[in-house]
Parts: structure tokens; C-alpha cells; sequence
């Protein structure tokens, strides 16, 4: 509409110039048909200039920001090294920044797979001033908090628990989990065949109801379709299957890895222990629940603040210092990582800012570069005619097209990257599900990065701008804005800070980890099998106390499988042990030397014969366990070396009678063993272990003893030959799992691990951004000192003492920015101490190597200028403006 | 001058120039496109022809810059047409475009006379 009025006012127009121009004609004298004719050709081809003209009214916007863009495109192509350079920088820090942010925070944050419910909150008990401490709570106050809670809704409890499943083919040993009957309405787990639980369930006379896994089903079940109304025994009860979930769902929580669920008030009354669901101090279930549409956390948090509160006064004697926490839902908020998880989150968010520092820094590096030789280009522009704000926009142009080119080449990278190191960095195939790039996180560094390379594109102009025009036209000037080089060098320093810090992070991280990876916890993993049986009674800690015949009976057996064991003839040597390491929370004890001497906090481990010899160590001094310290007899010790100088010092500790535990049960000190993390990774530099001999232990005999064999041949002979011997000495007792000690060792620290390779890829790529942006500056200066060195030269320097020069000056460079890294990284270091495993915050090892890493990064991203620097033509530099 | 320049100039009409030109054209009051087109013939001694096919584009994109603005106006022989005058803004691009033009002029014309001592 306003288009077509347009066109007409313009044929108008043109129709004006014809005619007035005719009407000169004629007055001139010429006839009014060849005046009309001459005036059409002087004008030219009419739709030709109608259409130019019409071209400059609406495109005229368009048209200069593909100028603009045109110009931006010209010149990243001609320095296509340094815009490769740019790219790749702003590419790598975007892009590996959403990729590693959004596969933290997806393992942090997502819910269990098949966990669709939404809005869904944990509820968890705590101790204050205990870092890791257990988030269970008993189940009279899970009842209380359920009916009272107005902010949280269809609340669900749920205790996890080994379970031994009879089926026709056998029985086997699960994971699975007693629910209250909410459980999967709660979660919104989808059902792939029969129902959920429903209230009803929770009357123990109907029966007991189960729902499987669909790995069960597979595993177990063959797929059959019918399923549904089979029954099986659980820990020797008889259910019925009344479901199976969907694919993917193993229970909330990352770890363990639930198959089988059944309703948690009817199995209670099933064996017999409906004692324990009104007892207020027997910590039983995890809660998660659903937000109420109106309520928000904070408003659930203070709800059952006041709740746990109340719960307290009404029972002292049960609820000593309970106290909840309302967090949201995910797979991992009710795992010991969900305490580090705002750490890790924060630490992240940190490592985003300084690595979206320190890539600004490099561009902003690379740009000034790009502007010196620009400077004289621009002078001509404005000399020309172009306008200040034609200037800016052309190098707002180019900032943008810098950026954009890189934000294509990012999300490219965040995509693939993403996919790539989810696979390297999962536990098992398939527990995360899929880790979409966080494109929050990676809108925000794009525009970030953005901001950054146009804002350092732009102000050199600016600068410029100031200066008078003339300088630069003429001739022989020097080449660069006085002040420049200060301020490149100042960004070198600033970046070379980070990437220490960035380094030592993650390289304090990353050996603290490696410390304990399988072959190096200090004692010999090669060839280690574990065998974890289930002898003990399921469920008997909730039950009553094991007669005085069944827990000999236990031990007993215990005893005889060792023996069976160590008379293979593959296996060179076997103990067993309480526990195998399995990251989960590593209890100390109190030990103390005498009745007067202050107790010291130590790992106590039950452990059968030759416990250290099956681990391929031999004790520092005295003897270690053996088979000869039997029930009954003195009870023996063998402690830890770290333990031995804590109570000891330089003493020898043989022979001593330590206390041991709360109730200081006397142990005597036969040997000393090597330090080696025997559970393990553990948060501490230091652990002390005291071992005792299993069969002299008090208390009931473990419920999953595990079998340590050290085997000879293959693995498979190995394995083979130990289920056949358990099998001959009870059949009934089922293998819960079996695996080599590094695939254990392995699994301990997957989360722990992950987070640390994540860092260390972070932290190489930071590196590469480092070195880039160093050649940048070392390039940048050689450049703005070409004639200097030729006239140098001329004057007799030779080619090494330029190149020496050069390198000479990136090395100042270098320590400045080390030095001041280094400080930064003590800080942090220090206040991160709590996280680390068995190194110090300074550990000299790491500092060495990334002062190493970062000097020859620093080496070789000058010794190319340097090179150039000392064989350019003199004749030529000489010449140069 | 002589005429093999003269005539180069011709060819080599640069747009900015001519934006110029336009301006400082109508810096002497309204005018219509031809009136525009006979005012630099004509002040240039023909040195630059104005074409239409590039005076009328030039007219177009500066009004849409906002440099000058246009009204239907009827002449003095009873003729309609386009009138052309310089805006507020159009006056002070005029200035700047001037002194610019003025510094470049400075500029040659000292590189011009090294090239004179050189030579």
C-alpha cells in the first residue's frame, strides 16, 4: 500500500523531469516530438532508473548491514589465521563450557531415569555439623510428616534393601526397595505391564504385592506375558507380581540400582518386625514427595523445619539433633555427592567465568593486534567520507561475524562434545539417560562472548576516533596507538593467572582421584576377585537379636568357605571382609591406647585370615591375622602404620592393648600394616585403620561377607571354580555379585572421577586457549616492533639475539602471570581442602607440573614470532611505516 | 586542465561525492531533481554530468537518512514536481562532509608535492 504510493509518486517524478526537461527543449527551439525524444534519452533507461531509485527506500538498511557484513566476511578472510584463531577460541570456551556445565549439572540435577513425576522435592534428615551424615528417617515420623505436611503432597517413603529372590529357577540376590504404597504415583513411574500400588496393598492379609523392574522381567521373568499374578519368595515370603516398570527405572536414586519393590507395612508384618515401624529412633526410609501447586521450597522447607521441630520436643530421647532439608529432586540429591553437588555446581560456574575471562582477553588480544594494522585504513575511511557511526558498525560487523561464525562452530562442538563425553564419563551405559547441552548455559556464553569480542573490536576505534586524522595518512609514523601494548600485556598476565589456576584445580583434582584409580589405592589389584555372598540372616538387623547357635552357625560357616576357598587350586591366596569398598560413607570409630589417654578417631574393619597377604602386602612388623585367632581367643589388632605413629610415634605399638569402639573392647596389637586406602577413596589425607580378626568380632556375623581371592590363571577359571565351591558348601546361599577389585575400585569413584576428567578436559582446553592467546600477543608485539628490529639488525644484532629478545619478553610475560596464578591457586586450593583426597592444596607435584605445562606452552607459543622476529628482510622492515 | 581529466573526472564520479554535491546544492534553497541535475551541470562547468540513474537513487537514499526532505510542490510555469531541501541534520552532515573533504584535499595535495620532490 504505502509501497504502491510510493511507486507513483516516483513515475510522477520522473514523469516532472520529463517534462520540464522537454519544456527546455522547446524553449530552446527544438519541435515538441524530438524534444520529447531527445529529453527520454538524455534521462536514460526510465524502469532501469525507477528501479535503482526504488532500491534505496526500503533495502537501504538491509543493504548496509550486508555491506557491513560483506566487509566483516572480507576481512576475517584476510587474516584467516587469526580469525581461525578467534573462532576457535570463542568455539572452544562456549562450547566446552556448556558441554561440561550442562553434564555436571545434568548428572547433579536430573532425576532417576523413568522418574517423570514433576515438581518433586527429597526430604532428608541431617546432624548438623556432620558434612556427610544420613538422610534416612524412621518411619512414625515419615507417617507424621506425610499427613501433616500441607506443602508437599502424596510424600513417599521408601527403605532399600538386599533381597533374596526365589523364582522356579533358583534364587538370586537384588536390590530392591520396601515402599510406602504412593511410591510410584509419586514418582510418575510408568507402568510397562499391570498396575501400581495402591493403598489397598498396605493391608498385610491380602498378601504380599511386588512390582519388578523390567530388567527383572527380562532377566528372571524370560519377557513372559504373563507375568503379572506369578509368584515369587522374597527373603522367603511369597508375593504375587502385580507390576512391572518401565524400562529404565532401577528406584530414585542413582546407586543402587533397584529391580523388585514391595509395599513397606506388609513386609514388616511379614517377618515379623512391626516393631520397627513405630520406632522413632530406627532410621528407615528416604522421602520424597511432591510440591503442592501453591506451596514453594522455601515455604516446605520452613513447614517441616517447624514440623522436625515439634517432632523433637514430643520424643528427646529418639530425635537428639534430627533436623530436615527440602531440596529438590534428582537422582543424586540423596547421595553423599548431593553434599559436594553446590560445590561442584559453584566451582563450575566459577571455572565458566574465569575461562569466558580469559578467552575475552585472548580475542580482546588478538583484536588490538587486528587494529594496528588497521588503524591507517580507517583514518582513510574517515577521510573519505565515512561516518563515525558507518566505522563502528562495520567493526561491530566484524566482532559480529567473528562471533557468529564461532557460536555456529560452538554449538556444533556442545552438541557432539556433549554425547562424546557423557559415553566416556557414565557409570553404566544407559543411568543418565541423555545429556542435552544446556542452551541456557550456552545462550548466556555465547552472548557473553559475544558482548566481549565487539566490545574489544569496537573501543580501539573508539580510540581512534579521537585522534586526529592526519597523523595517519601521512607517512612514516609509527604503526600503534601509544598505550597498546600495556594493555595487551595486562590481558597476557590476566589470562596466564587463570589458566594456572584453571590447571592447578583441576590437576589437584585430578591426582587426588588418580591416587586412588585402580592400580594405585597401594596394594595390588591385579588379579583380585571378590565374591560377595549373602550367609546372613536378610532384614536381621530389624528384627530381633540372632540366637546365641545362629550366629555361631554363621561364623562357622563363614569359616568353612574360606577353607574351601584357599584349597582352590587357582587361587593363591583368600580373606573375606565385612566390607568392600563402595563409596559409601566410611564410618571411624573411637581407639585408644590406655583407659586415660585421649581416644583417636580410626576405620575399624573386621577381616578374615591373611586379609593383608591377599592384598599382596606383607606387614611392616609383626604378624597379621591368621586363621589360628579364632573365636574365643586373645582378641588380635593389626593397625595401620598411620595409626601406629598416631598412638605410638616412634614406639613400637606390638604388644599393646588398644581399647576399641564406644565400648573400648580390649584388642592387642600384633602387627603393623603398610598405609594403602583399603576402602578405597576417603576423605582424608591420612586414615588410620585398626583390622580385627572377624571370627573374634562381637555382634552378628556380616550379613554380605565378601571373599577376596587372589587367583592364579584366568579370570574365569577363577569365578567358575569359586561358585561351584560355594555352591557344594550351601547351595542356598546366593552370590550377590562378583567382581575384580579394580572394576570395584573403579565404580567407587565414577561420580568423583567423572567430575575430575571433566575438569581435566577443561583444563587442557583452557591450556590450548592460553598458548593461543600468548602467540597472539608474542605476534601482536613483533609486529609493532618489525622496524625496530630491523634497524637493530642493521646496526649489527644478530638473528639469536632478536629471537632471544622476543622469547625473553613472552617469558616475563610468563612468570608475571605464573606468579600470580600460583597465588590464586593456593587460595583456592586451600578453601577447597575438604574436597580433595589425599593430597595437600600445595601439593608440589601438581604445582610443578603446570608451572612446567605452562613455560613450555608459553615457550612455544613465541618461539614462531620469535622465528620471524629474527629473519625478517631488514632491507623491508627498515621500509616499513 | 586538461581535457582527458576533465573527462576521467566524469567517469569517476565517487558516490559520496556526489552526495556532497547534492547538499551543497541545495544548501541554495528547495529544488527538484532536474533542477539539481542542471545546477551541478552546470556549476561544474560539465566537469561531472549528473545522471539520473544515479542523481535520483542518490536523492532517494539521502532522504531516507534524513538528510533532506521532499514535497510536491507546483512551479512557477504551473509545473509539478518533487521539491528537495536540506533537513537540520542534512546541514550539519553538510559541514562535517566539507571539512572532511577539505582534509582530504590538505592531505593529497601534501602527498602530491613529496611525490614531486621525489620525482
Amino acid at each position: 500500500m504505502r509501497r504502491n504510493e510510493r511507486d507513483r509518486r516516483l513515475a510522477e517524478e520522473i514523469e516532472s523531469h520529463l517534462a520540464m526537461a522537454t519544456r527546455d527543449r522547446i524553449e530552446r527551439g527544438e519541435s515538441p516530438a524530438e524534444a520529447r525524444q531527445a529529453a527520454l534519452r538524455e534521462f536514460g533507461n526510465v524502469p532501469l532508473v525507477a528501479q535503482t531509485t526504488r532500491d534505496m527506500w526500503s533495502w537501504i538498511r538491509l543493504e548496509q548491514l550486508l555491506q557491513d557484513l560483506r566487509f566483516g566476511a572480507r576481512i576475517l578472510w584476510q587474516s584467516p589465521g587469526l580469525s581461525l584463531t578467534a573462532v576457535l577460541l570463542v568455539a572452544l570456551v562456549v562450547g566446552g563450557n556448556t558441554t561440561v556445565y550442562s553434564v555436571v549439572r545434568g548428572v547433579l540435577t536430573s532425576p532417576a531415569r523413568g522418574v517423570l513425576g514433576e515438581r518433586l522435592v527429597t526430604i532428608k534428615h541431617t546432624e548438623p555439623g556432620r558434612m556427610l551424615s544420613d538422610p534416612y528417617v524412621s518411619f512414625p515420623n515419615y507417617r507424621d510428616y506425610a499427613s501433616q505436611s500441607t506443602t508437599v503432597r502424596g510424600l513417599a517413603g521408601w527403605s532399600d534393601e538386599r533381597l533374596t529372590v526365589g523364582i522356579a529357577s533358583g534364587s538370586f540376590a537384588y536390590f530392591g526397595a520396601l515402599v510406602t504404597p504412593n511410591y510410584f504415583d509419586t514418582l510418575g513411574v510408568p507402568m510397562a505391564a499391570g498396575r501400581r500400588f495402591r493403598a489397598e496393598d498396605d493391608r498385610a492379609s491380602d498378601g504380599l504385592v511386588a512390582v519388578v523392574s523390567d530388567r527383572f522381567w527380562r532377566e528372571r521373568l524370560q519377557g513372559s506375558a504373563d507375568a503379572i499374578g506369578q509368584m515369587l519368595t522374597v527373603n522367603g515370603r511369597a508375593a504375587t507380581i502385580v507390576g512391572v516398570t518401565a524400562a529404565g527405572f532401577r528406584g530414585a536414586t542413582l546407586t543402587p540400582g533397584e529391580d523388585l519393590w514391595l509395599p513397606l507395612t506388609p513386609y514388616y508384618q511379614a517377618i515379623g518386625s512391626s516393631a520397627v515401624l513405630e520406632n522413632r529412633g530406627q532410621w528407615l526410609v528416604l522421602m520424597a514427595g511432591q510440591l503442592a501447586p501453591a506451596a514453594t521450597l522455601a515455604g516446605a522447607r520452613a513447614e517441616f523445619m517447624a514440623m522436625a521441630n515439634q517432632l523433637r520436643a514430643s520424643y528427646p530421647a529418639d530425635l537428639k539433633d534430627a533436623r530436615t532439608v527440602v531440596t529438590d529432586y534428582s537422582a543424586a540429591a540423596l547421595l553423599p555427592v548431593a553434599v559436594m553437588a553446590p560445590r561442584f555446581l559453584a566451582l563450575f560456574s566459577i571455572v565458566t567465568l574465569l575461562t569466558l575471562l580469559i578467552v575475552s582477553a585472548n580475542v580482546a588480544n588478538l583484536m588490538l593486534s587486528r587494529s594496528v594494522m588497521r588503524q591507517r585504513d580507517t583514518a582513510v575511511r574517515q577521510a573519505l567520507g565515512a561516518s563515525r557511526v558507518r566505522i563502528i558498525r562495520m567493526l561491530v560487523a566484524e566482532g559480529t561475524a567473528i562471533s557468529a561464525v564461532a557460536c555456529v562452530a560452538a554449538s556444533l562442538l556442545a552438541w557432539w562434545t556433549g554425547r562424546l563425553l557423557i559415553r566416556i564419563v557414565e557409570p553404566q551405559a544407559g543411568v543418565l539417560g541423555e545429556i542435552e547441552p544446556d542452551w541456557q548455559v550456552a545462550a548466556y556464553a555465547m552472548v557473553l562472548a559475544m558482548v566481549a569480542t565487539v566490545a574489544f573490536t569496537t573501543a580501539p576505534a573508539v580510540r581512534t576516533w579521537r585522534l586526529r586524522v592526519l597523523p595517519w595518512l601521512r607517512s612514516g609514523e609509527p604503526g600503534v596507538a601509544p598505550g597498546r601494548s600495556r594493555l595487551s600485556s595486562v590481558l597476557v598476565v590476566t589470562q596466564l593467572a587463570f589458566s594456572v589456576l584453571l590447571l592447578t584445580s583441576a590437576g589437584l583434582a585430578y591426582r587426588s582421584l588418580s591416587l586412588l584409580d585402580s592400580g594405585r589405592p597401594g596394594f595390588d589389584t591385579d588379579n583380585l576377585l571378590l565374591v560377595t555372598v549373602r550367609t546372613g540372616r536378610t532384614g536381621a538387623y530389624v528384627t530381633s537379636e540372632p540366637s546365641a547357635a545362629q550366629r555361631e552357625a554363621g561364623f562357622a560357616l563363614l569359616a568353612r568357605m574360606h577353607e574351601r576357598l584357599a584349597a582352590l587350586g587357582d587361587v593363591a591366596s583368600a580373606t573375606y571382609s565385612r566390607r568392600v569398598p563402595n563409596g559409601n560413607f566410611v564410618g571411624t570409630n573411637p581407639v585408644a591406647r590406655d583407659a586415660e589417654a585421649e581416644p583417636t578417631p580410626a576405620i575399624i574393619r573386621p577381616v578374615g585370615p591373611d586379609y593383608l597377604r591377599a592384598l599382596g602386602l606383607t606387614p611392616s612388623a609383626g604378624r597379621e591375622i591368621t586363621m589360628a585367632d579364632r573365636r574365643g581367643g586373645t582378641r588380635v589388632a593389626v593397625i595401620n602404620q598411620h595409626l601406629a605413629t598416631e598412638l605410638f610415634g616412634a614406639q613400637s605399638p606390638l604388644g599393646h592393648t588398644l581399647l576399641v569402639g564406644d565400648r573400648r573392647e580390649p584388642a592387642e596389637v600384633i602387627g603393623v600394616a603398610p598405609n594403602a586406602l583399603y576402602d578405597g577413596p576417603v576423605h582424608e589425607a591420612r586414615p588410620r585403620y585398626l583390622f580385627l580378626a572377624q571370627q573374634q568380632a562381637a555382634g552378628d556375623p556380616p550379613v554380605d561377607p565378601t571373599f577376596y581371592l587372589r587367583y592364579r590363571g584366568s579370570l574365569d577359571s577363577a569365578t567358575a571354580a569359586a561358585s561351584r565351591v560355594l555352591a557344594e558348601v550351601d547351595a542356598s546361599v546366593p552370590i550377590v555379585a562378583m567382581s575384580t577389585m579394580n572394576a570395584r575400585l573403579e565404580s567407587v569413584t565414577v561420580l568423583e572421577r567423572m567430575i575430575a576428567t571433566l575438569l581435566m578436559v577443561f583444563a587442557l582446553a583452557s591450556l590450548v586457549v592460553a598458548a593461543l592467546g600468548q602467540y597472539a600477543v608474542a605476534m601482536f608485539n613483533m609486529r609493532r616492533r618489525t622496524k625496530d628490529f630491523g634497524v637493530r639488525m642493521a646496526i649489527g644484532a644478530s638473528a639469536a639475539q632478536i629471537q632471544r629478545e622476543v622469547i625473553g619478553e613472552a617469558l616475563r610475560l610468563t612468570w608475571r602471570g605464573l606468579a600470580v596464578g600460583f597465588v590464586l591457586s593456593v587460595v583456592a586450593g586451600v578453601a577447597a581442602r575438604g574436597v580433595l583426597f589425599g593430597v595437600t592444596p600445595t601439593d608440589p607435584g601438581t604445582y610443578l607440573a603446570v608451572f612446567a605445562i605452562l613455560s613450555a606452552a608459553s615457550i612455544a607459543a613465541s618461539y614462531l614470532p620469535a622465528w620471524r622476529a629474527a629473519r625478517i628482510n631488514v632491507v623491508e622492515a627498515l621500509r616499513q611505516e | 586542465m586538461p581535457r582527458t581529466v576533465r573527462y576521467k573526472s566524469r567517469m569517476d564520479l565517487m558516490q559520496g561525492t556526489l552526495d556532497l554535491i547534492i547538499l551543497q546544492t541545495l544548501r541554495r534553497g528547495p529544488q527538484h531533481g532536474y533542477g539539481i541535475s542542471q545546477a551541478i551541470n552546470a556549476a561544474s562547468r560539465e566537469a561531472f554530468k549528473a545522471e539520473t540513474g544515479t542523481l535520483y537513487p542518490a536523492l532517494h537514499r539521502l532522504e531516507e537518512k534524513g538528510w533532506i526532505a521532499s514535497e510536491w510542490k507546483t512551479s512557477d510555469n504551473k509545473q509539478r514536481a518533487n521539491y528537495y531541501k536540506l533537513t537540520a541534520a542534512g546541514r550539519k552532515r553538510l559541514a562535517s562532509e566539507q571539512s572532511r573533504w577539505l582534509q582530504l584535499v590538505d592531505a593529497m595535495a601534501a602527498l602530491m608535492s613529496v611525490r614531486d620532490h621525489e620525482a
